[in-house]
C-alpha cells in the first residue's frame, strides 16, 4: 500500500498511479533474483525500482497496462483518507521546492525513509543529500513564516 | 507543531485501504509475475509472498478470491492459523525464494540445495507456532537460516516469503 501511495502522491492521475504500480511490479519480478536478503533492504530495493519507473514515466508517454485495468477502476471509486487540518499550506510549500529538494523531503517525510535511504533511492551521495535537505528545511521555514504573515 | 510534524502531516491523502483495493493490488502483483516469468507459472516454489509483503499487501479475507488465482498459494510449503495481539484470526503462509546477494555470490547448485533444504524445513514447520506481528517474517527467516547453517548451506541464497489471510482489514 505504501508503494501505491508513493505514486498517488506524485502523479496527478490515479490511473497513472495504478499503471506505475503495475510497471514497478513487472520490473521487480523480472529482477526478483536481485531481491536483497535483508528485510530492511527489500523495501529500499522496491522503491529504487519505483523511482526509476516514475522517472521514465515523466520522460515518456505512459502506456496503459491491461493488468491494471481493474486496479484503476477500484482506485477511481476508493475514497481518500481524510486530509490533516492545515496540511495544505505545508504541502504547497513542499511542492514549491526545487525538484531535487522536493523529492528528498517527500521521501523522508511522506514515505518514511532516512536521509541516507532517500539519497540511495535518488542516486545521490549522503553528504549531497544532507546539504540539499538542510537547504530545503531553510526554504520551508521561510515559506511557512511568510504564509502565516 | 514542529516543522518535522508539519511536514509529515502534509502528505497528500491516499486511497483508503479497503479489501477491494488489497485484492486488486495482490492481483497486479500476481499478474505481473505471470507476465514477467510465464514459464514459472506452475512451479511449486513460493515466490510472490516477498513482493506481496513488500508491496504492503496482505491477503485479506476479501482477497481470498485473488489468492485462489495464485498457484503458489495453494501449494506453499508451510501454512497455519494464529490470532494477532488485536484478536484478528489469520491464516499464515510461508514459502522460500532463491535470492542473490552481490556481496556473497552463491553457485546455482548450492542455491538449489539451499532452497530445497529451506522448503523441506518449512514443510515440517508449524506455522501456527509463530506469533503474527510485524516481526513474524524475520523470525521465520531466522529459523530457516539456522537450519541452513546446520546443514552447511549459505543463508544468503534463500529468502523467506509470507502472506496473511486475516479477518477484517488486512494488515
Amino acid at each position: 500500500m505504501d508503494l501505491l501511495a508513493y505514486f498517488v502522491r506524485r502523479v496527478p492521475s490515479r490511473e497513472d498511479a495504478a499503471d506505475l504500480y503495475g510497471e514497478t511490479m513487472l520490473t521487480a519480478w523480472k529482477h526478483i533474483n536481485k531481491l536483497p536478503a535483508e528485510p530492511e533492504r527489500q523495501r529500499m530495493w522496491l522503491f529504487v525500482i519505483a523511482a526509476n519507473t516514475l522517472s521514465n514515466h515523466r520522460r515518456t508517454a505512459q502506456r496503459r497496462l491491461s493488468l491494471t485495468d481493474r486496479l484503476r477502476d477500484v482506485l477511481a471509486v476508493t475514497a481518500p483518507t481524510p486530509d490533516v487540518e492545515g496540511a495544505y499550506a505545508v504541502r504547497d510549500a513542499v511542492l514549491r521546492l526545487h525538484d531535487a529538494q522536493r523529492e528528498l523531503v517527500m521521501l523522508i517525510h511522506w514515505d518514511g525513509f532516512t536521509i541516507v535511504e532517500a539519497a540511495e533511492i535518488l542516486g545521490l551521495n549522503a553528504s549531497t543529500a544532507r546539504s540539499r535537505y538542510a537547504a530545503a528545511r531553510v526554504t520551508l521555514r521561510e515559506a511557512l513564516v511568510d504564509a502565516r504573515a | 507543531m514542529t516543522l518535522d510534524e508539519q511536514l509529515s502531516a502534509s502528505a497528500p491523502p491516499v486511497p483508503a485501504r479497503t479489501a477491494d483495493l488489497d485484492r486488486e493490488l495482490l492481483f497486479v502483483i500476481a499478474e505481473a509475475e505471470r507476465l514477467a516469468w510465464p514459464a514459472r507459472r506452475h512451479r511449486r516454489r513460493l515466490t510472490i509472498g516477498g513482493l506481496a509483503a513488500l508491496g504492503a499487501v496482505a491477503v485479506g479475507t476479501a482477497a481470498a478470491g485473488a489468492a485462489g488465482q495464485l498457484p503458489w498459494y495453494d501449494s506453499a510449503p508451510s501454512r497455519g492459523s494464529a490470532t494477532t495481539a488485536t484478536g484478528e484470526k489469520c491464516d499464515v503462509v510461508y514459502g522460500v525464494k532463491g535470492i542473490e546477494v552481490q556481496a556473497h555470490p552463491v553457485g546455482a547448485a548450492t542455491r538449489a540445495a539451499a532452497i530445497a533444504a529451506a522448503e523441506e524445513f518449512l514443510e515440517s514447520f508449524d506455522a501456527s507456532s509463530v506469533r503474527i506481528d510485524q516481526d513474524s517474517l524475520a523470525e521465520v527467516q531466522k529459523l530457516v537460516d539456522a537450519e541452513l547453517v546446520k546443514q552447511g548451506l549459505p543463508t544468503t541464497a534463500v529468502g523467506v516469503s509470507m502472506a496473511l489471510t486475516c479477518d477484517g482489514v488486512a494488515k
